[in-house]
């Protein structure tokens, strides 16, 4: 009876270090995945920004959003939907490239170029800018906590 | 007798996991803030000072930064302008901050009006930063910094 429960717990044991190195395995495999899934979120944030799907807008972006334009303008959630709803904030064309992406559990640091038509307050901007945007897994959904866009000097000034 | 022993360190291990989880989880927001101002203050220093092995222990291998001439720099290009002297502060002037924290990754938002020399040219234009920082390890790590220049005449 003895040897009996000793070989069905170092079965269980067994089989829940199987369970924990597949979880691992699942865990390293799921980089590429994750990649995926914010670029995916991203093309979403995009969509609904030319939809103005504000519904949308605010699932995607978190609570605590920390938003940097190209002018240095920092603004927070409610600001940055205002500035889509009432059309001083719109996107002509979406252009994104040259992306990199660094992934730390459930933070995503994701950073590339962007060379979108984007008017803002009336004044058109062509200019290809850099940014960096962090997505972060609240409550089984990616969230855009921050962004930051920076202009791409012209090498000759 | 064997078994019993197993089944009691198998639940001891139970209680004890979700307790340590739990008590990461409800390290107070100012606590996390003064933690991450105080690896910012060494960062700060570090930088005036060329300080190689703090910077390299601070920035995370996989740092992504953005200058503000929106170039993209990795953590051995940015550690090279420190050594080499090509970037340098003249002042140091940074404040207004604003903290985010989620768990163990904050996003700290602020405004530099530092004077800082890169390849020979001087920058006194006022910018406004996002930092990430994640703890790894133990430690806070620079994952991510963006800096952008206020009120660009270009723009």
């Amino acid at each position: 009876m003895r040897k009996l429960r000793v070989a069905v717990l170092t079965t269980i044991l067994a089989l829940g270090v199987i369970g924990v190195a597949k979880a691992q395995d699942a865990k390293n495999e799921s980089d590429a995945e994750i990649q995926r899934a914010i670029l995916a979120v991203d093309n979403e944030r995009y969509e609904a920004m030319q939809k103005k799907d504000m519904a949308a807008l605010d699932r995607l972006h978190a609570d605590g959003l920390v938003f940097i334009n190209t002018k240095g303008r920092m603004l927070n959630k409610a600001e940055y939907m205002e500035e889509i709803r009432s059309g001083n904030l719109k996107f002509l064309t979406v252009e994104t490239d040259d992306y990199t992406f660094c992934v730390y559990g459930d933070t995503v640091i994701m950073s590339g170029r962007a060379k979108s038509v984007v008017e803002y307050h009336g004044v058109v901007n062509k200019k290809p800018r850099r940014f960096t945007s962090v997505f972060i897994k609240i409550q089984g959904q990616w969230r855009l906590v921050a962004h930051q866009a920076t202009l791409i000097a012209d090498e000759s000034n | 007798m064997l078994a019993g022993r197993i089944l009691r360190m198998i639940g001891l291990i139970a209680l004890v996991c979700p307790g340590m989880a739990k008590a990461q989880s409800d390290v107070p927001s100012r606590a996390i803030q003064q933690e991450v101002l105080k690896t910012e203050a060494a960062r700060d220093e570090a930088m005036q000072k060329a300080d190689m092995a703090v910077l390299n222990r601070i920035y995370a291998d996989n740092v992504v930064i953005v200058n503000t001439r929106g170039v993209h720099l990795t953590k051995a290009q940015r550690l090279a302008d420190f050594q080499s002297g090509d970037l340098k502060f003249l002042s140091f002037d940074q404040g207004d901050y604003s903290f985010h924290i989620y768990g163990e990754t904050v996003v700290l938002n602020g405004r530099a009006n530092s004077a800082v020399q890169f390849h020979g040219k001087v920058n006194r234009v006022p910018r406004k930063f996002t930092l990430t920082y994640i703890k790894l390890d133990g430690e806070w790590r620079l994952v991510a910094q963006s800096e952008t220049l206020i009120d660009q005449p270009s723009n």
